[in-house]
């Protein structure tokens, strides 16, 4: 698959009715290569600037990705690929666990199909193919040799449509489940149709649906397929399950380690490569670097600033790369009271402070100004001249927005935020040293995080604060907090802007994913030009590092390449 | 003694019980329950009212302090509701590693303080002695997460050593084991060596002067036989008061020390259980300390009486 | 002075205030307790650096507009951290938050400490033992811990630390005292009041309490450098003196572990500071502990 190809889907993408989403022309396993999203043929090719100063995706290596049609010469059999976190993973139950954990469900469950957040591909995993047969109405095929893992009490029988239900409606009801809004709200009914036929039907056409059965949180995908005698007999997931995927657990000592090993029955028969995967709990960042550097682990896993990874990129035993990152740090304004219920003071904020401090100062110069998603959203994002008047710095007329506003000599501030998440604190400082250049009068009131989500931000009860946020590679969240609703219990800013509000309730139901980016870029453009009250800092440059020695990862793919199961370790 | 070790148990009672209305009172008066973390920043208020719902969070106070007590009568610590594991099993996995920790810092300072502080006071004012107290008041200031890091860090950087990462039980791999735990215990028994050296060589300076000392040099004895057989017997007393005291405060002080060497030990999962507000955790865990703390005093303060015979209870 | 006041006063004892100068005294002492001088010096220079604070730095502590990570040069005795601010400038004026704090939670914690024994001590029966059991309740778990309960329930502006830090002083200082004033209260002088009726706080407050004031001074002494140490740790952990309050404690943690390998003055410094002057108190501490109190030297 060469890179034309790629991109040529890349911008003719579209979900279109009736078409069978399925293994377009190559036969049986493996993922990136298949199942594009309905490849050419009767939508507009609009010229879309695609933002250049991304890094673009690479394309899936021939026969690493496909399996069965070609083999990567490169690929060896066997060996182990040793991988870290500094995130305590307590518990590994695919629906509850929302943060490192879910790297190990990745490998151990099965999925419908795995959604690419990049470009916003699904692609079939048990799921054979796919049908929308309307906006509304999805038919899964599921595989007929997808196989539980061959442990008691499940045994090695085959995975049926009522799985996939009864996986799902579990997910749905658990009470501690998250981010199971799609199943809650959305879904209309669910149903197998025979064991090889899951239908599911949408209350109303959601453009998210694929995403939500297949799309990575930043740490893994939750919608996992489950057993229901396992989780019978087990009473709960969180020390481990049965489950489809390519890798049985061996070991999990909970907060430590866990060692997944090779499944053999697994339905793709050149998948996976490696006999052993293993992901050790290292709570200290700079214990977890030394650990990397040392050659304890083969991936990179600390958050690294921009001197260890100079460090890194002269050593020859490993590959470095730059992406941008996710997570960044906001500030956030009430526009229902003064002083940020005039837009001018809004501009003022905007224009008033330099990006390049924070830019400078939180990150060493590794970072990008930022307008409303993050770079890393990159598919989503409007380009970076677009947002260029938003993000300059002009001080003189900054002043002068404030005097024209009533505030010729400034005013006091109280900025909400907690001291317990390094970002915001680091924004936080030089936000207030920033403002006192326009004559504001900034000081920090700094809570424990439960204090501050729960009686400040959730509540809206502050006139500014500085927190962090971190999309999870999709705009599903961060777009709802220009919402008037917010993420549900009202926005968080008072923020009621109507032509914003419809925008993103429209983007939410287009099913073509084309027409879905021009709504959304439309209303970045109006949030932007309404000097929205969430006013994000940057876009962090994220450290890529990993040994040589491991072939079959590319990290561009975030979340989707946990579930490529593509990972090799070269031998010497 | 039995009546006053008795006596002691019973006065813990009242104790525990303010400790921990008084922890869980608190907690809840705190902005934030354990809906706020656990369910993270894109949950909605309704499923957060889920959330305590199914957790009882809205149930009257006193009925969820009574049925806290109620499960811990069962053995069950409590259910961690934000970290989804249970307390009595994070316990069991945890203490292990936070009791080495402790045990091993503690035979540290022993080993260090207890002969420096004779030798010390043996020599007294003599420029060896003054060596000894330069060095064990330094040991009393240095701030231990400080000593910690550059312990960590610098060897790190030097040359390329960093102490095994994984937690290997000692019982599995001792020597592994061993140099996991000897950085962190050897950070944890500077300040604690510190004090037991001053306060055994006050001990040892005020009993040389005593009179049965006198009495026994007299009596011909060798001057080992007198220090050995009469002074360090006595002279440890207050020491084992300190040592015992801080037994029982090294398991808060190795909450930074815990975090720095990543061993997962009981207070980090304090810190976590307070920052996330997970109010049986934090009950549990303060139920458990409050109790091995006050038993270990309890412990010190039965042992004066092996130590020196004319200490008695009534 | 009333008979009976006279009457107590015979029998209370008294410092005599004959023979050499007190400036003689003072200077014998000092030279019997060399590392005490050295203690009072430090501290002296700690205290100076806290109140010369603006003179004495070169530069606003939270002002970020130099370069970041610059190694210590003329400019910079200290370099700067990875926001760019000087780090002598921190240091000098993270004094103020480690003294202000310690000494203030310390006064506290004595002063509470002293009432609590005080009283516990000499009423016994029932008070005693109320009293007794909400302080073993106090105690019953370690210093940080209960500081940390407290910050996170009462929040971390430096004025609720002080007082939560006083706070989780007081236990101690109240079983210390409470176990002097025991002993005292069999003394003659005690009885000879009792006898004559003085009120009960008149005899706490004008005999009792100038006779253990000296312990109450040594105990303080160290108890400050501990506090100083426990509210650097409360910082390292983010729960001290909030940002941008610079505070030694603070600049230890975050950023200073991260770019330790490229930056390793960020936490030297800082590290080095704190060390001193909680040496200092110790030493000081020490001195006073051999000059005024005997009775403490097993403490």
């Amino acid at each position: 698959m060469n890179r034309d190809n790629y991109w040529s889907r890349f911008n003719n993408r579209r979900i279109s009715r009736r078409r069978l989403l399925g293994t377009a022309g190559v036969a049986g396993s493996g993922l990136a290569a298949m199942a594009v999203v309905g490849c050419g043929g009767d939508d507009d090719d609009d010229d879309i600037s695609i933002s250049t100063n991304t890094p673009q995706p690479t394309p899936a290596r021939a026969g690493v990705a496909t399996g069965t049609a070609t083999e990567d010469p490169e690929a060896v059999r066997g060996g182990t690929l040793r991988t870290a976190t500094y995130l305590n993973t307590i518990n590994i139950d695919p629906h509850i666990e929302t943060s490192a954990g879910l790297a190990i469900c990745a490998k151990v469950y099965g999925y419908l199909g795995a959604f690419n957040t990049v470009d916003s591909t699904f692609h079939p995993l048990v799921a054979e193919s796919v049908e929308q047969v309307s906006d509304t109405e999805y038919i899964f095929k599921i595989r007929p040799n997808v196989k539980f893992h061959n442990v008691a009490p499940v045994n090695g029988r085959n995975v049926t449509a009522e799985d996939v239900v009864y996986s799902y409606e579990r997910f749905r009801d658990l009470p501690n489940a998250l981010n199971n809004d799609f199943f809650k709200q959305y879904v209309d009914k669910m149903e197998a149709v025979d064991p090889q036929t899951f239908r599911l039907t949408t209350k109303v056409p959601y453009a998210d649906t694929f995403y939500s059965l297949g799309g990575s949180n930043g740490f893994g995908v939750q919608a996992a397929i489950v057993a229901r005698e396992d989780v019978e007999a087990r009473g709960d997931l969180g020390n481990g399950g049965v489950g489809s995927g390519p890798f049985i657990i061996d070991t999990y000592v909970k907060g430590e380690r866990a060692v997944l090993k090779r499944n053999p029955d697994y339905w793709d028969p050149n998948l996976p490569y490696l006999d052993e995967w293993t992901q050790q709990i290292i709570l200290d960042q700079q214990t977890l670097l030394q650990a990397y550097k040392s050659g304890q682990i083969d991936i990179q896993a600390a958050t690294i600033t921009k001197l260890d990874f100079a460090e890194l990129e002269r050593n020859d035993d490993f590959v470095n790369m730059r992406m941008p990152a996710m997570y960044h740090a906001s500030f956030g304004m009430n526009v229902s009271v003064p002083p940020f219920n005039d837009p001018r003071v809004r501009e003022a904020i905007y224009i008033g402070i330099d990006r390049k401090q924070f830019i400078d100062k939180v990150f060493q110069g590794e970072a990008e100004p930022m307008g409303i998603f993050a770079q890393g959203l990159s598919f989503w994002a409007l380009p970076p001249e677009e947002i260029e008047p938003y993000v300059t710095t002009d001080v003189q007329r900054a002043k002068e927005l404030l005097a024209a506003a009533g505030y010729p000599d400034g005013f006091d501030l109280v900025i909400e935020s907690s001291n317990s998440v390094k970002l915001q604190l680091d924004h936080a400082e030089i936000m207030v040293s920033e403002l006192k250049k326009l004559g504001i009068n900034a000081t920090l009131n700094l809570t424990d995080i439960a204090t501050f989500l729960s009686s400040k931000l959730y509540k809206g009860d502050f006139i500014a604060t500085v927190f962090s946020h971190n999309p999870n590679e999709h705009i599903k969240r961060p777009i709802l907090m220009y919402h008037k609703d917010g993420v549900g219990t009202g926005s968080w800013w008072h923020y009621d802007n109507p032509e914003v509000t419809a925008l993103i309730d429209k983007q939410a139901q287009e099913m073509d994913v084309h027409a879905r980016r021009e709504i959304v870029y439309e209303m970045q453009r109006v949030a932007l030009a309404d000097w929205a009250p969430m006013l994000n800092y940057c876009t962090p440059t994220q450290f890529v590092s990993y040994r040589k020695t491991l072939g079959g990862y590319d990290p561009t793919l975030r979340g989707f390449q946990a579930l490529r199961y593509t990972e090799y370790i070269k031998q010497a | 003694m039995r009546t006053y070790a008795i006596r002691r148990l019973l006065l813990m009672v009242p104790v525990i019980i303010i400790v921990t209305i008084a922890v869980a009172g608190l907690m809840r008066i705190v902005p934030g329950d354990p809906a706020t973390i656990a369910l993270g920043q894109n949950a909605t208020e309704e499923d957060r009212e889920r959330f305590r719902e199914a957790y009882h969070l809205n149930d009257p106070f006193h009925v969820q302090y009574l049925r806290w007590w109620g499960d811990v009568f069962k053995g069950d610590l409590g259910q961690s509701v934000v970290q989804r594991t249970n307390v009595t099993e994070e316990l069991k996995d945890r203490l292990p590693s936070t009791i080495e920790l402790l045990i091993l810092s503690g035979i540290f300072t022993a080993l260090i303080g207890i002969p420096f502080g004779v030798i010390s006071a043996v020599k007294q004012n003599t420029p060896l002695d003054y060596l000894i107290r330069s060095f064990s008041i330094f040991g009393l200031s240095i701030p231990n997460f400080w000593l910690g890091t550059l312990l960590l860090l610098l060897p790190a950087i030097w040359w390329d050593y960093l102490p095994p990462l994984s937690d290997v039980s000692f019982f599995d791999d001792p020597l592994g084991n061993l140099e996991k735990y000897w950085m962190p215990a050897a950070t944890l028994a500077t300040g604690s060596s510190a004090t037991v050296m001053r306060l055994m060589r006050s001990s040892v300076v005020e009993i040389l002067r005593d009179d049965y000392i006198r009495t026994a040099r007299a009596k011909g004895l060798a001057e080992r036989t007198v220090i050995l057989r009469h002074v360090l017997k006595n002279a440890l007393i207050p020491v084992v008061t300190v040592m015992g005291l801080q037994l029982a405060t090294l398991v808060g002080g190795s909450i930074i020390i815990e975090q720095i060497f990543n061993i997962p030990g009981v207070g980090l999962f304090l810190i976590n259980s307070i920052v996330a507000r997970d109010y049986p955790s934090i009950q549990g865990l303060v139920l458990f300390l409050a109790v091995t703390f006050m038993l270990i005093n309890l412990l010190v303060d039965l042992s004066y009486g092996f130590l020196d015979p004319r200490i008695r209870y009534s | 002075m009333s008979a009976n006041e006279q009457a107590v006063a015979v029998a209370t004892p008294v410092v005599t205030r004959r023979g050499p100068s007190r400036l003689q005294k003072l200077a014998r002492i000092a030279r019997k307790q060399p590392m005490g001088v050295f203690g009072a010096i430090i501290i002296v220079l700690l205290v100076l650096m806290a109140l010369f604070a603006p003179v004495i730095a070169p530069y606003d502590p939270t002002s970020i507009e130099f370069s970041s990570i610059e190694s210590p040069s003329a400019s910079h005795l200290f370099g700067t951290d990875d926001k760019g601010r000087d780090i002598f400038s921190r240091v000098v004026y993270g004094s103020r938050a480690s003294l202000q704090v310690g000494i203030i939670a310390t006064l506290i914690g004595v002063a509470g400490g002293a009432l609590v024994g005080l009283v516990s001590g000499y009423f016994g029966g029932v008070v005693d033992m109320i009293i007794q059991r909400v302080m073993d309740a106090m105690l019953a778990f370690p210093f940080i811990i209960l500081a940390l309960i407290m910050v996170a329930v009462f929040g971390n502006s430096m004025a609720k630390l002080m007082i939560v830090l006083g706070v989780a002083i007081i236990p101690s200082v109240g079983r210390l005292m409470r176990g002097v004033v025991l002993s005292e209260k069999e003394l003659l002088y005690v009885q000879a009041a009792q006898s004559v009726g003085v009120s009960t706080p008149r005899i706490l407050f004008r005999h009792i309490l100038p006779n253990v004031a000296s312990s109450l001074i040594v105990i303080g002494t160290s108890l400050l450098g501990t506090a100083i140490l426990v509210e650097a740790s409360l910082s390292f952990l983010g729960m001290g003196t909030p940002p941008p309050t610079p505070t030694w404690g603070a600049d230890l943690s975050g950023n200073a572990r991260v770019y330790f390998q490229h930056a390793p003055w960020m936490a030297i410094f800082p590290g080095l500071a704190l060390s001193l002057a909680v040496l200092g108190f110790n030493l000081l501490g020490d001195a006073l502990r051999d000059v005024l109190d005997p009775r403490l030297r097993n403490r």
